[in-house]
Order: C-alpha cells, then sequence, then structure tokens
C-alpha cells in the first residue's frame, strides 16, 4: 500500500512538474526522448513572441531530425526572414539543404555567413560539403587548404583536403594529407584505407 | 545524330527571377552560354547535297530550384540540282522547375519545351512548325538511376500533326564512371500522306557516356558513343532541344565524340555521327555524315 502510494504520488508530482513546464522545456525533454514531432508542436505557442526566430530555428532543426527537410527549410528560411542579420539559421538551413543535394543553394547560405565571419567553422565545413558534392575538387582543394591553414588540429578539414587531392590525381598530396589526417586521428578509416592502397 | 538539323542556335535570354527566394544576391545563378556549329555531307541522296548551321545556345539556373533555356538555330541545306535549298531559323524556348519531396530519394525535375521554326520551303509542309514537349525526369541523389517520360505533340501546315513518347532510363556503372542511358521512341504521325507512308515509327536509342577521371587521354574529359536502331521521323530531341522537321524517316544512325573540358568553367564538345535515311516517296536511301562542335563557358 505504501508503495502504490508512493507512485501516485510520484505521478501526481510529476504532473504538477510538467504542467509548470515551460514550451521550451517540453520541447527539450520531448527531443531528449525522441519525440521530435511533438518537441516540434510544443513550441508552436511561441510564433508571436520576441523568440519566434530562435523557436522558428530550433522547430527547423527537429524537422531535419524526422528527415522532413522541406519542412525545415521553410522553418529555418522564416527564421531568417525573422531575424535576417542570423548567421545560425542561415548555418541550420544548409543541413535540409545538403540532405537533400541542394548542392548550390546550400553554399550559397553558406557564403552568406562567411561574408559576415569570415572564418565561422560550421559554414566553412557545409560549403566544403556542397563543393564536394558537386565535384569541384580544384575549388575544394584550394578552400580546405585554407581552413587547415587555421584549423590545423582538425581532421576534418584535412579529410575534405585529402579527398580533393585523390580525385585531382595527386596521390603524393593525397598520402601526405591522409598521413596527417592519422597524426590527428590515429585509425581513421578512410585514411588508413587510403594509405593501404584501398581508398 | 539527334542534331542533325538542330545544327545551330543563338540565343537571346530574358531571364527572370520568377522562382520565389528569400535573398537576391549574386551567385545564385548558374549560367552558361555556348556556340555550336555543324557540317555534314550526304551520300547517295538524290536530293540533297550538304548541310551546314550555327548558331548558340544560352542557359541559367536559379541554385537547384529551376532554369532556363533559350536559342535560335540557323540551319541551311543545299539540294542538288532540281531542289529548291531550304534555309531555316528555328526558335527554342525551355524551362524547368527542380522538386525534392521528402519520402523520394532524388529529384524530380517538370520541363517544358517550346519550338518554333519557320523556313523558306516552297511547299510550306515543314514550315511555320511549333511543337511542345513536356517531360517529367527523376535522379536519385546517388546519381545511378535516371527516369524520364517526355511527349511532344508538333503541329504541321498541311494537316499534319505528330504524337511523340519517349521513356528514358539510364543508370551508373563501374562506380559512376559510365552512364548508359536507354531512350524508346514512339512517334505517331496523324497523316500518313504527309508522313512518307508512315503512321507510326519505332525506334531505340542507346547511348554510353565515359567519364576518365584522374588520367585523360588526349586531355578529355569524357567520351560519347551513341547509336539508334528501328525508325524514327518528325522527331522532337529534349537532349538535343531540336526538331527533326526537314528529316526524311531516320532509320539507324552511330555517333561518337568526346568532351574537354578548358580551364575551369570553358568546355568543347566534338562528335562525328553516320545516319542513315529513308525518302520513302522517292524510295530514296542515303546516309548523312557530319562533324558537329560545342563550345561553352559556365560562370
Amino acid at each position: 500500500m505504501k508503495a502504490w502510494l508512493a507512485v501516485f504520488f510520484l505521478m501526481v508530482a510529476v504532473s504538477f512538474a510538467w504542467a509548470d513546464e515551460s514550451p521550451w522545456q517540453k520541447s527539450y525533454r520531448l527531443e531528449a526522448a525522441g519525440k521530435y514531432a511533438e518537441a516540434s508542436a510544443a513550441l508552436e505557442s511561441i510564433n508571436g513572441s520576441g523568440e519566434a526566430d530562435f523557436a522558428l530555428m530550433r522547430r527547423g532543426w527537429l524537422s531535419y531530425l524526422q528527415g522532413r527537410y522541406n519542412e525545415s527549410v521553410d522553418f529555418y528560411g522564416r527564421a531568417i526572414a525573422k531575424n535576417q542579420k542570423s548567421l545560425e539559421a542561415r548555418n541550420g538551413v544548409t543541413l535540409p539543404l545538403l540532405a537533400q543535394q541542394r548542392w548550390r543553394e546550400a553554399a550559397f547560405y553558406a557564403r552568406q555567413v562567411l561574408a559576415e565571419s569570415a572564418f565561422d567553422y560550421t559554414a566553412h565545413q557545409r560549403l566544403m560539403v556542397a563543393e564536394e558534392g558537386q565535384r569541384e575538387w580544384k575549388t575544394l582543394a584550394e578552400h580546405a587548404a585554407r581552413v587547415a591553414d587555421r584549423y590545423p588540429s582538425d581532421a576534418t578539414v584535412l579529410v575534405y583536403l585529402a579527398r580533393a587531392h585523390a580525385w585531382l590525381g595527386e596521390i603524393t598530396a593525397a598520402r601526405k594529407v591522409y598521413g596527417q589526417v592519422l597524426s590527428r586521428i590515429p585509425g581513421h578509416i578512410e585514411a588508413t584505407a587510403y594509405l593501404a592502397g584501398k581508398p | 545524330m539527334k542534331r542533325t538539323y538542330l545544327i545551330a542556335t543563338l540565343n537571346a535570354a530574358i531571364l527572370t527571377a520568377a522562382l520565389a527566394a528569400p535573398v537576391w544576391a549574386a551567385g545564385e545563378w548558374s549560367t552558361t552560354a555556348g556556340a555550336q556549329a555543324v557540317y555534314g555531307s550526304y551520300s547517295g541522296s538524290t536530293q540533297r547535297d550538304q548541310v551546314t548551321g550555327f548558331g548558340a545556345v544560352l542557359s541559367s539556373d536559379y541554385l537547384e530550384r529551376g532554369g532556363f533555356t533559350l536559342g535560335l538555330n540557323r540551319t541551311d541545306i543545299k539540294m542538288n540540282t532540281g531542289s529548291e535549298d531550304i534555309g531555316q531559323n528555328a526558335l527554342f524556348a525551355s524551362g524547368k522547375l527542380n522538386f525534392t519531396p521528402d519520402g523520394v530519394a532524388g529529384r524530380l525535375t517538370g520541363r517544358m519545351d517550346v519550338h518554333l521554326i519557320n523556313n523558306d520551303d516552297a511547299t510550306n509542309d515543314t514550315d511555320g512548325v511549333k511543337a511542345y514537349a513536356p517531360q517529367v525526369s527523376y535522379l536519385s541523389f546517388d546519381k545511378r538511376r535516371y527516369f524520364d517520360l517526355g511527349y511532344a505533340r508538333s503541329n504541321y501546315r498541311n494537316d499534319l500533326e505528330v504524337n511523340q513518347w519517349t521513356p528514358t532510363v539510364g543508370f551508373a556503372l563501374n562506380e559512376g564512371a559510365d552512364w548508359v542511358q536507354l531512350r524508346g521512341w514512339v512517334i505517331d504521325p496523324s497523316n500518313a500522306a504527309r508522313a512518307q507512308g508512315e503512321t507510326s515509327t519505332y525506334a531505340l536509342e542507346a547511348k554510353l557516356t565515359h567519364w576518365f577521371g584522374a588520367n585523360k587521354p588526349l586531355g578529355l574529359d569524357n567520351v560519347r558513343l551513341s547509336g539508334l536502331v528501328g525508325e524514327r521521323i518528325y522527331a522532337v530531341d529534349h537532349d538535343a532541344g531540336a526538331v527533326a522537321n526537314l528529316s526524311d524517316v531516320q532509320r539507324g544512325g552511330v555517333s561518337l565524340g568526346g568532351e574537354w573540358k578548358l580551364g575551369k568553367s570553358l568546355s568543347m564538345l566534338a562528335m562525328l555521327s553516320r545516319d542513315n535515311y529513308r525518302n520513302a516517296t522517292l524510295a530514296d536511301d542515303y546516309s548523312l555524315t557530319s562533324g558537329y562542335i560545342w563550345l561553352a563557358g559556365k560562370w
């Protein structure tokens, strides 16, 4: 009987706690539980508030997690319309665009970020993905080299640089850069395979 | 072969921002402008001697959302003694919209082509041609599978309309180094008396493109081989943006081409073709050997 009472009071306490939840708390809790649609719906009431652009960005992210890429693009687009200075929303919209292989459109938004913040890491990374998708190997090689100078410990940038060298037929350069990747992530699968002659 | 009567294009482009965009800025449009020329010599024809042409195409895409292509072709066919030469101008306009619906692992494209053709054919049989050619296509995200369904309705003077269906499949081989495209041609002229006795023609076209990757023989980026079996008449070619309104019945053909990338934004395509034709009215079988060159810049 005591156990049942304890469970009852616990449930009441939790329900009271949830009843007091802000839309943000509810959204984060549902996201953590993997309930992305519900997490997004929890933010519907915030549309008219001063944080509407943040809510729209979160909904864009939550739509992206559900694979609802067009809806995600729409949310991020509305976030940009609400706050035209937002670099985060521009970086955000690149995610669903890249998922849809809309390389040029993703690159367009990444470049908008870089015009404001020249070495924004996220924007550079998304732009490199877009350049790889368009098979612009020379552009990617030059770009990745510039970013690698600024982020010398970063293995991801070096992987893009190595891939570009490999596609350009610059085998020696590709091997050298893949070697640098292994200095940062020993056992990196792609670098190990390439250096073993199995790219 | 598809370029037998395409010959050349000159485009003046009026590209408007009809597609919705959150922000307008340079870099959203990707534009290609190109010039092309062709020369062909007929062999065994009682009427035809040679064909020449030149022109240019201008094409522009707005990000990955859609695009436009505009062109104007000039074609001249020199006839043998006893037949009148023909000079022709052809305007080509095309618009497309791309869609990436969630749940479809690829891109859908809806496209509409319009052809307006005028020439000095004394019979008027091939003059004043209008063709409308919609197409729906699908390309998978991994670019290994392609499908399209094309339709064309061509209106000719002197009691002739032509309906055409072109189902097409394409697929990649060898880790994307090769691309194979197969296209069926089903063409139904409304008036057999105006189509050399044909009420329906059927043809199958196969194209193979091979990309060389980093090691480029002769600097070639890719080579293309294509062949056509069967018969077709009054074909409307979505790939070439051309109408074969001046052709007799085509009965097969082959072509071989190569493309060079000249720097970051220039490219050149050269093709040699040999196509077989029959003028059923004259019981005249002949062939056309032609060379085609296309120079394009992209920015």
